[in-house]
This record gives C-alpha cells, sequence and structure tokens, in this order.
C-alpha cells in the first residue's frame, strides 16, 4: 500500500477537471480565475520566475513589518528636511505647474505668500508660471508626505518619525483642521493666520511636550496607537478619531507641562482635539516608514508607494528603486457632501494613500463599519474588502488586526504581481476635495489607482529580471 | 423568420469547456435555431461568422460573445435569462455572502488549504504563474496547460528540483495520486506498479493493459512530453523515479516515454539503475516493443500471467486501399504510425490524424470531451471510396465525455468501411468499459484493449484486400 | 458515518472528512445522520442514499500497510505493560464489562477468541475491536494467524452484522484509515499521536483497536524475521 499523499486538491482552470475529481470523492478548492490584465502574460511569467522574487518579497515585506515608528521631535521643515526659500514639497509623483490643479495650485500661492514671496497669493501665479526663482519637488523624495495638495514649505513644522532600530526617519506637517484650509487649495488671510499661528505656537508647543516625552523614555508610538485605532473603528485614512483622541491622551499632560502660556496650552489642546483628522498627519508618515524600509529590493514586486499629486496616480515598487509609474488620477465614487456633485470633485489628490500601501484606509476597511455609510457602502461591503485586498497583498500585519475577522492581520505588501493577474486594484478610502482651488472638502468616497500603472511597473519589472538573466549566462 | 441577437459582456470569463456546455444548453432551448456562448478569440470569432453572426469590430478576447438565433416562437429576454442562469451556476459558488469569495489565485487558495496538489489547466500563457504559486508554496503540481514555451518549464522544474518537489507536464493530461485520478484518468486498483509517463494516453493504454491482467497501480506521474529532451533533460523523470523508489508499496516502476535525447538517455540510464526499485523502460519509436509489448513484459517481472488481450465483435473485409486512422490519444496515434510504417505500407496509404493536437484544440476542447470534430471527419472518410479500413481508439475515465459509444455506434453503423476500434479502459471507468465496448461490437465494429493489437489487425485487414 | 445493511453485509457511508473504515465508502457529502436519512436502496448495482446515487468513482486501499521487524518494538507497548489503565477501556474493564486480564500477550488463541467476539456494548462490541487491531497488527507484519482466523469466522455468528463485517475486513487485512495510521506511524516520532487518533475514533472502537494492534505488537516482539 502506497504512502497516502495529502488527498486535497486546488483546482486552477478548466472546471471539468475539478468536477472530475468531485466525483472520485476527492476534496477539490476551485480556484476562481480570470485572464490577467491584457497583455501582462509575459511579462507576469518572466517576473514569476525570477529566482530573486520570492526571497526578495519575503525581505521587503518583513522590513516593513518590523517597523517601529516612535515620534521624536517637531521641527520647522527648514531644520528637519534642509529645505530653502523657493522650494516647495508636494503631494503626488512630480508634476509642473502648468498640469496642477486647482487645489494644489491654491495651496502653491497660499505657501508662497505664507514664506513671504508674494504679498497677495494671486501674486504667485505669475512666480510659478516663471518658474525660475521656485522649484516643484514630490514630498516623497524628501522623507517626507502630506495629505491633499501636501504642500510643505520652509517655515512650516513637521512631525519627526523615527525607527529607534534604525535611525531611519519620516515627516510630515501639522494637520490644519477641516473646512477652507490650505490643503484643499484655500489660501484666504484666515488661512494664513491659520498657518501662522500653527507655524509659531502650535509647533514650538508640540515640540516641547514631544521632547519631553522623549525625555522620558516615553515617546509616543504611533505604530502602536495605529494598532489600537484598529480595535476601535479607525481605518486611519478617513478615519482618525480614536488615534486623534489617543494622541491627545499621550501628550496632553507633557504639553501642560511645558510650561507655555496657558491660553496658548488651551487653544492648542482645542485645536488638537476638535479635529478627528489630527492624527492622519502621524498616520501617514508612520506608513511612509515602514514602507520606506522595503525599498530597494532587487526583484521585489513589493508596491511601497501610492500617492496622487491632482493630476497624476503614481506607484513606486520596491525592486524598481525610484522610478515613478503614472495614469490619470481617477475621481472617487461616493457621497457628496451638500449639493457637491460629481462634476464639482477634483481627481485623486494626496499622499495619504500610503495608508492603504500599509494595509489601512481601504484595506482595513472591514474593522471601520461606520465608515462605509460616508463612503456610500453596506457592512458586507466593507468586510469583503479587506477579504479581496487578501487576494493582491503579500502577506498580513500581525500588529495591525482586525477583531471582525477573527484578528487577521490587514493585507500588507501590494503586490504588483498579484493585481496584473487578478485585476483587483488597490482599494483607497479618500475625502474629495473640491475642483475649484479653495472650495474645501465636497465628499468622500472610494477609489482605485488607475489600472494602466500596475502593467507598467510589471514590464519595468520584467526588463530588469531578464538583464539579470542576460548578464548572468555565460557569454 | 429569424432574428440574430449578438451581445458582448466584459467582466465575465468562463473556461472554454464550460462555454461548450453553456451553449450546448441554450440551443436546446425552445425558440432558439442556434447559439454560441463564446469569448471572442480569433478563432471563435470565425466559427461565429460562419455561423452567420454579425460580431461587433470591438470585440477582444476579453470579451464573451453570447450569440443567439431565434426563429418566430423564439422570446429573446428568456433565452438570455437562462444564458445567465448557466453561467452564474458554473461559476466556483460563493458560499456565503461577499466574505467568502472563492481565491482568485492559486496562492490565495492555497493560504487558505496549505498542502494540497496543485492542478494548472489555465491557458498555457498564464500556466507558469499558477504553477509557481504551488511551487513557492511546497506544493506538487500537475500542469494539464499546453501551449507552455520550454524556458519556462525549465524555469519551473529547475526550482522544483531544487525543493524536491514535482511539475508534472506541461502538457500532462492523466495522473494518478495518492490513488486519485488527475485530468482525464481511469479508475484504478491500488497496487504494487507505478508509472512515470511523459504521454498521457500511452499511460492510460497501460492502466487498461495491467487492470485487465488483475495488477493495480498505486501511483502515476505524468511529466510532459518534452521532460525526455535535452533542453529539460528529464528533470521531473528524475524526481517521479526518486519519489517511486521511496514508496514502499512500489514493487516495480515503468517509464513510458518516447526515447529521450542521447544526451538525456546515458544520465537517465545511469540514475535508474541506481535505484532500489526496479524500473522497466518503455521507449516508443520504430523498432522498439509497443504498448503492449511493454506491459506484458512488466507482468513477466511481475511473475503474473499474460493474458489475451480481448477482443469483441468482427468486422468485414477491406473496401478500399487506404488506412484512415482517427485518434483521440496523441500516443495512440504515434503508435499505430510505428507500426504502419513498420509494416511497409506506402506514405499514401495510410493517413492517421491526432485530433488531440494543437490544431484541432485551439479555442475548442479536447476530443475526449467534445467528439463533434471526429464524427465529421468519420462521415467523409465513410463516404471516401478509397478508405479501405478506418483504425479508432475510444478512451474512457474521468473527464472524458460520459457516453462515447452514445454518438459513436450509430456513426459506425452501417458505413461501408470495416471499422476496428481500441477502447482504453479499466473496469471500474465511470462510462463502464463493457457497456461501452458492447454498443460498438453490436454496431459492427471490431473492438480491442490493445492499440497495437487493434493496429495489426486493421494491417491485416487492410492487406487482405490487395 | 451511516452503516447500511447490504446483502448480510454492512457497507457504511462516511461523510466528507470522516475517517474512513474497512467496509465503507467515502463521500464529499457534507453531512450525514442516521435519523435524517430518508431511505437507502440498490439498484443495478450503485448504492443510493437519500435519493442520490453513490457512484464509485475511485478504489482506495485499505490494506493494512506493512509493518518491518525494525519498526517493531522491542519491549512491548506500555499499553499492555504492567498495571491496568484506570480510564475507560483498560486492561480490567471495558465497555460492557470485557475482562481481559487472563489474555497472554505473547498470543491470543482460539480460546480468547471465543472470551472476546460479541463481547461488550456498541454496534461493535468492545473485544472485536480488539481482535481487528490484533489480526490487522498481524498482517501488517506479514505473520499468519490461522488458527485464530479460524476461530473468529466460527464465532461471527455470535456478533452484530456490522462487527462481523469488519472482522471480516480485518482477517483478509483490511483495516481503517487511523488504524493504519497508527500501524505507520509504529516506532516513529508520531506515534503517540496517530495511538491518541485512533483511540478517538468512535465511543471505544478506537480505543479497541489500538489495544487490539499493542496487544498484536506485544505478541510479534522478538517473531518477526528482519
Amino acid at each position: 500500500m502506497s504512502t497516502p499523499t495529502s488527498e486535497r486538491v486546488v483546482s486552477v482552470g478548466v472546471d471539468l477537471l475539478a468536477q472530475a475529481l468531485e466525483n472520485q470523492a476527492a476534496p477539490v478548492s476551485r480556484v476562481d480565475w480570470r485572464p490577467p490584465l491584457a497583455g501582462t502574460e509575459h511579462d507576469l511569467a518572466t517576473v514569476a520566475l525570477d529566482p530573486l522574487r520570492p526571497g526578495a518579497n519575503a525581505r521587503a515585506l518583513e522590513r516593513m513589518l518590523a517597523v517601529q515608528a516612535v515620534l521624536v521631535d517637531v521641527l520647522p521643515a527648514h531644520e528637519a528636511l534642509g529645505l530653502e526659500a523657493g522650494r516647495f514639497l508636494h503631494a503626488g509623483p512630480p508634476i509642473a505647474w502648468e498640469r496642477a490643479s486647482g487645489p494644489l495650485r491654491g495651496a502653491l500661492m497660499g505657501a508662497a505668500a505664507l514664506e513671504g514671496l508674494v504679498d497677495d497669493p494671486e501674486d504667485a501665479v505669475a512666480l510659478f508660471e516663471a518658474g525660475t526663482s521656485v522649484s516643484l519637488e514630490p514630498c516623497h523624495h524628501h522623507r517626507c508626505v502630506g495629505p491633499m495638495a501636501g504642500v510643505v514649505t520652509p517655515s512650516m513644522w513637521v512631525f519627526v518619525l523615527e525607527d529607534p532600530a534604525t535611525g531611519a526617519r519620516t515627516h510630515c506637517t501639522l494637520n490644519e483642521g477641516l473646512g477652507k484650509v490650505l490643503r484643499y487649495g484655500a489660501y484666504s488671510p484666515e488661512v494664513l493666520t491659520r498657518l501662522r499661528w500653527m507655524n509659531e505656537v502650535l509647533g514650538p508647543l508640540l515640540q516641547g511636550a514631544v521632547r519631553a516625552t522623549t525625555d522620558d523614555g516615553e515617546p509616543v508610538d504611533v505604530t502602536a496607537i495605529l494598532g489600537q485605532m484598529l480595535q476601535m473603528g479607525d481605518e486611519a485614512h478617513n478615519r482618525n478619531r480614536a488615534g486623534t483622541l489617543m494622541f491627545l491622551r499621550d501628550l496632553g499632560p507633557a504639553l501642560v507641562a511645558t510650561g507655555g502660556d496657558v491660553a496658548d496650552v488651551a487653544e492648542a489642546l482645542r485645536f488638537v482635539g476638535g479635529n478627528d483628522h489630527f492624527f492622519l498627519n502621524l498616520a501617514m508618515p508612520a506608513c511612509k516608514l515602514a514602507l520606506d524600509a522595503g525599498r530597494d529590493v532587487p526583484g521585489s514586486t513589493m508596491v511601497v508607494a501610492m500617492s496622487r499629486n491632482g493630476t497624476d496616480f503614481g506607484i513606486q515598487v520596491s525592486g524598481t528603486g525610484d522610478e515613478w509609474f503614472t495614469g490619470p488620477a481617477q475621481i472617487a465614487d461616493g457621497l457628496y457632501l451638500g449639493d457637491f456633485g460629481p462634476d464639482d470633485a477634483n481627481p485623486d489628490i494626496g499622499d495619504s494613500a500610503i495608508t492603504e500601501t500599509a494595509g489601512l484606509g481601504g484595506f482595513a476597511m472591514a474593522t471601520a463599519p461606520a465608515i462605509v455609510r460616508f463612503v456610500g457602502g453596506s457592512v458586507p461591503d466593507a468586510l469583503a474588502t479587506t477579504r479581496r485586498m487578501q487576494e493582491i497583498t503579500l502577506g498580513e500585519n500581525p500588529r495591525w488586526s482586525v477583531p471582525i475577522l477573527e484578528f487577521a492581520g490587514v493585507p500588507s505588501g501590494i503586490d504588483v504581481s498579484k493585481v496584473c493577474r487578478t485585476g483587483i486594484l488597490p482599494q483607497i478610502n479618500t475625502g474629495m476635495a473640491g475642483r475649484v482651488a479653495g472650495i474645501g472638502q465636497v465628499g468622500a468616497g472610494l477609489v482605485t489607482p488607475p489600472d494602466e500603472i500596475f502593467p507598467k511597473a510589471l514590464t519595468r519589472l520584467a526588463q530588469l529580471t531578464a538583464g539579470r538573466a542576460a548578464s548572468r549566462r555565460p557569454a | 423568420m429569424t432574428t440574430d441577437h449578438v451581445e458582448l459582456r466584459t467582466g465575465v470569463y468562463a473556461d472554454s469547456v464550460t462555454l461548450l456546455q453553456v451553449s450546448r444548453q441554450v440551443q436546446q432551448l425552445p425558440g432558439v435555431t442556434a447559439a454560441q456562448v463564446a469569448m471572442a478569440t480569433p478563432l471563435n470569432v470565425e466559427v461565429l461568422e460562419r455561423m452567420r453572426f454579425a460580431i461587433p469590430d470591438e470585440a477582444t478576447v476579453n470579451h464573451l460573445v453570447v450569440a443567439i438565433r431565434l426563429d418566430d416562437d423564439g422570446e429573446l429576454d428568456a433565452v438570455r435569462a437562462e444564458v445567465d442562469r448557466a453561467l452564474t451556476d458554473r461559476r466556483p459558488a460563493a458560499s456565503g455572502p461577499t466574505e467568502d469569495a472563492p481565491p482568485r489565485t492559486t496562492d490565495a487558495a492555497l493560504r487558505r488549504e496549505p498542502g494540497s496538489l496543485v492542478l494548472v489547466s489555465v491557458p498555457g500563457p498564464s500556466a507558469a504563474v499558477e504553477a509557481m504559486d504551488a511551487l513557492e508554496s511546497g506544493s506538487d503540481v500537475m500542469v494539464f496547460s499546453d501551449n507552455v514555451p520550454v524556458e519556462q518549464e525549465v524555469a519551473l522544474k529547475r526550482y522544483a528540483a531544487d525543493r524536491d518537489l514535482l511539475v508534472m507536464g506541461p502538457d500532462c493530461g492523466t495522473a494518478v495520486v495518492g490513488g486519485i485520478g488527475l485530468g482525464f484518468a481511469n479508475v484504478v486498483t491500488p497496487g504494487p506498479v507505478g508509472i512515470v509517463a511523459a504521454s498521457g494516453t500511452g499511460c492510460q493504454q497501460v492502466l487498461a493493459l495491467l487492470d485487465h491482467a488483475g495488477v493495480g497501480v498505486g501511483t502515476a506521474f505524468g511529466v510532459g512530453g518534452r521532460d525526455l529532451s535535452a533542453e529539460v533533460g528529464g528533470l521531473a523523470t528524475r524526481t517521479a523515479l526518486a519519489r517511486l523508489d521511496r514508496d514502499p508499496g512500489v514493487e516495480l516502476a515503468m517509464l513510458i516515454s518516447k526515447p529521450p535525447a542521447d544526451a538525456v538517455a546515458d544520465a537517465l540510464t545511469a540514475y535508474t539503475g541506481s535505484l532500489g526499485t526496479p524500473v522497466h523502460l518503455a521507449l516508443l519509436g520504430a523498432g522498439r516493443p509497443d504498448l503492449t509489448a511493454a506491459t506484458e513484459d512488466l507482468l513477466r517481472a511481475l511473475g503474473r500471467e499474460v493474458p489475451t488481450w480481448p477482443v469483441r465483435g468482427e468486422t468485414r473485409a477491406a473496401t478500399g486501399s487506404r488506412l484512415q486512422g482517427l485518434f483521440v490519444g496523441g500516443t495512440m496515434k504515434q503508435e499505430a504510425a510505428v507500426l504502419v510504417s513498420a509494416a511497409g505500407v506506402a506514405p499514401g496509404a495510410a493517413e492517421l490524424v491526432d485530433f488531440g493536437d494543437d490544431e484541432y484544440t485551439t479555442g475548442r476542447a479536447h476530443p475526449m470531451i467534445d467528439p463533434s470534430l471526429r464524427l465529421e471527419r468519420l462521415a467523409e472518410v465513410a463516404a471516401d471510396e478509397t478508405t479501405g479500413v478506418v483504425l479508432m481508439d475510444v478512451v474512457l475515465g474521468h473527464g472524458a465525455e460520459e457516453d462515447p459509444a452514445a454518438a459513436l455506434a450509430p456513426a459506425i453503423e452501417g458505413i461501408g468501411p470495416p471499422v476496428v476500434i481500441t477502447v482504453v479502459g479499466t473496469s471500474h471507468d465511470p462510462q463502464g468499459l463493457d457497456r461501452q465496448v458492447d454498443a460498438l461490437a453490436a454496431a459492427g465494429a471490431e473492438v480491442h484493449l490493445s492499440n497495437a493489437h487493434a493496429t495489426r489487425r486493421a494491417l491485416a485487414i487492410l492487406g487482405g484486400s490487395r | 458515518m451511516v452503516h447500511l445493511e447490504v446483502a448480510g453485509g454492512a457497507v457504511g457511508v462516511a461523510a466528507a472528512g470522516a475517517p474512513g473504515l474497512p467496509h465503507s465508502l467515502r463521500t464529499n457529502l457534507v453531512s450525514l445522520s442516521s435519523s435524517g436519512v430518508p431511505t437507502a436502496y440498490l439498484d443495478s448495482g450503485i448504492l443510493h442514499l437519500g435519493g442520490r446515487a453513490l457512484v464509485v468513482g475511485r478504489l482506495v486501499d485499505v490494506r493494512a500497510p506493512r509493518l518491518d521487524s525494525a519498526r517493531i518494538p522491542t519491549a512491548s507497548p506500555a499499553a499492555v505493560q504492567g498495571t491496568p489503565r484506570s480510564h475507560g477501556a483498560g486492561l480490567v474493564a471495558g465497555p460492557g464489562g470485557v475482562d481481559i486480564r487472563h489474555i497472554d500477550v505473547r498470543h491470543i488463541d482460539p480460546v480468547a477468541v471465543a472470551g472476546l467476539v460479541g463481547r461488550g456494548d456498541g454496534l461493535t462490541p468492545f473485544g472485536d475491536d480488539v481482535l481487528c487491531g490484533w489480526l490487522a497488527a498481524h498482517r501488517a507484519a506479514c505473520v499468519a494467524t490461522q488458527a485464530v482466523d479460524d476461530a473468529v469466522r466460527r464465532a461471527l455468528p455470535r456478533t452484530t452484522t456490522l462487527s462481523a463485517t469488519l472482522l471480516e475486513c480485518a482477517l483478509a487485512g483490511e483495516v481503517a484509515d487511523l488504524a493504519a495510521g497508527y500501524l505507520r506511524a509504529l516506532g516513529t516520532p508520531s506515534e503517540r499521536a496517530a495511538r491518541a487518533a485512533l483511540a478517538a475514533l468512535g465511543h471505544s472502537s478506537g480505543e479497541g483497536l489500538a489495544l487490539g494492534i499493542d496487544l498484536g505488537v506485544a505478541g510479534l516482539v522478538g517473531r518477526v524475521a528482519a
């Protein structure tokens, strides 16, 4: 009698063969296979058969999951990033003024006034059109991320997050709040007044508090807060309420103990506590810190950044270095505030998709059922979305788990190959900015990257794989 | 008066065999004079246009075409509803709400059920990707798909060899692993023989002969037709033989293949010599023993009696000078071709066709599932005055059509030329071996279990006419 | 597992995933329960259960796996040494009060058979299960047991139809899946886990089979050629 092997069979392909197995009472799992995205078969095979790939992906994922993001400082951007006058960082892949959308332009104009390059924001248009004294660069190129327009200039204060194990750092500006704010392209005097207050009062107060926590050896552990948030109905992109409150709880006493003016401290506490999205600006750099650790592993198909500038949607992949693969940013599908409609919405904008890239936001939707009504879905949709994202990720994050899915870790490490194979696109929960600068938020909904960017990235990965194989063969 | 209705659907996919079955279902509906549900591959579009359906230009291979021709009584809505129902019935069902959606890749399936064996039958260009999922997860994989480039086969098998995993295929149609028949496989009694085969139908012929002889087969590994080529170097054959050698239940192993490339042959001989389990090589080709002879050798080595291979029915004298061989099994056709050529038959006097070959099966189901193409050819051959004898094979077992005799017996009943048929099947095959043989014999064919014997008989009949 | 009486013998039908017995069909039916089964009948040699035709699609090898001398322990298994165990199916008294203290561990003889067949409660009396296990061990080791075989055959009318069928399977060297698992695991690191899995089968059947195998193996010590 031969040694029995496992009886179970996974059948992928012709249903007849699965049926033949069932007729033998053999347990069969059928794969619901569909053809891959058009034109990707050959590149998929090249990448699948790359000997480097399995180990590279394991390494990239492992490095990402091992990162702990701790809040170590708050500094002005000129100090933290070496940002000089005339330089502007923005969300998304590289873009020139000519192609920038309303909200980004508005934010750049407001920021130019904030920095004193012009008195009236409207005057900044000429500055950017000339382009000689100003430069635009992605936040991502400077270890930084920014929500919505994501504009960062030298005077703006930024959170500094660090991974204690490696000393690696990422940064993000402080969240201005809701309504008419710079990140939505508003540049009215009240916007600038608020920004100045944040630079002059909020930033230094937060710095004092944060430094006190690091001195005490108990810095704010952003990674840990993210883990707890998921148990409390936040997904860290569109819902950050619990995170904001836990941040306040952790930092509040130190804030008071800075000895700053009582009225200022009170104002700071009110400002932070009154903004349910405040924690987003900590969640985002924490996610970037994790993903940056997974960068630059040759042969890895893991996505390390997803980002939009209001015109283009771009991704970066671990195995392809700093290259951006871009396509048109989409308009989200969801619910509109007031009597806004799809014509009022700007295409997708912001670095906040870094949360989805790290397994949060839309990927963790199952843990934030409250969010689904806001985005026009039903509770089973939320669970199904997180499960669907499992199809396109390399693994799960055991530190960030979803109670209702029996504490499964959030799906982590988007795999370019799997996206091309299944046609399942990463699901992003997002706010929608108004097309016209300064209107503010017009709604919230679900959006995906344009599908063409994944085949582009795959082709590049295949080229690199073929190149390595060619250089291995004897001449 | 008929009206045509053609629609294109996106986001829907089903394999060609499933769509064939759906098309058949729809064709039977009242009011439907013609119908075809198929992916818009160039071949299928050609078929549809020959049926005089007008296919929109924008149709691509990712579109599902639903083409229906209704007569006056036909109701379009009812028919379309039936099409929808037939398509959803055949989707892998989600058992609950969307939480339980079926896995979309082999990797996802293996995460839910680790340790499973994997059977890949997706279109060739996508097969290697699914197979890699299996190997990465530590699972053996059978690649039923053909049209897999040889470089991909080599890469898969090298990866597998490093991890003591087995890649069966590509183009592997038959395997028996852990007692379970995979692909087109016959129901076998477990026993002391282990098989490694580079050919599916070759394996099936041996399984059938051994079953008749009362000898059981514990395991049959397929290795794909190219494994013993110089490029692939016998990687899967080695792993398969090693597995059989390690299996305490296997007393004797048999390797079925056409002769390996010279470079591979020596290494293979050395390897089989180093194993504890005796390995019988059944390498088929000119001047070598046929499969039946090789099986007889095996039986003697096991100390078993060689039975008289069964023949049922009688057929007529030759009616012409040409031998027409219509085969569904590639190795059956090859074995016949070797015997025909060895008998000195002039090339023009014999035509042997393998309907399972790529040129006949692109975009349509294999003839073991869909016999229509061969039946068409049979009618032509029967009407052809030069036809002297018709030689065919019928392969039973899982995966093959439920009742091949149902269509074939009427087709051979009353035709002019004599018909010799090999029915490759075991006593427990679902089609019922005896029933099939009886039906074909009753229709006037001479029915054999051994393809080699059937071929010799056909040649003898042909020779009798000269 | 459902047991059906067919032509004077028993045929089992196992649900998906249920461990098979040597007389049973294995199916991928999700659940079976005696109370819920309406009818069963034979038609043209095919068993129909609850209106469903159970067509055989595959033959499963249920023979006892080979047990070579290398895996027969040099000392008797713990289960049959020393003092009786205190729980349930122990040496002294099993379900139905079967007393097997008098059994000589070195061999079960036709007299012992008379004391075992049909003794104990349940669909398969405990004594029968012990005998099945004992026979399985000997078949696995290819050691003939002619006298005991004859005694068992003579005693069959004294037990249930199901148990008689299973004893006949054992005489033919055919065993339950979990018993095959235990036999395969003897002398390997997974021996204890495999015995525990077998012992958990049924109410006491598994424990009886395991004990029978242990008794059989104990009797084989020193008797099997290398």
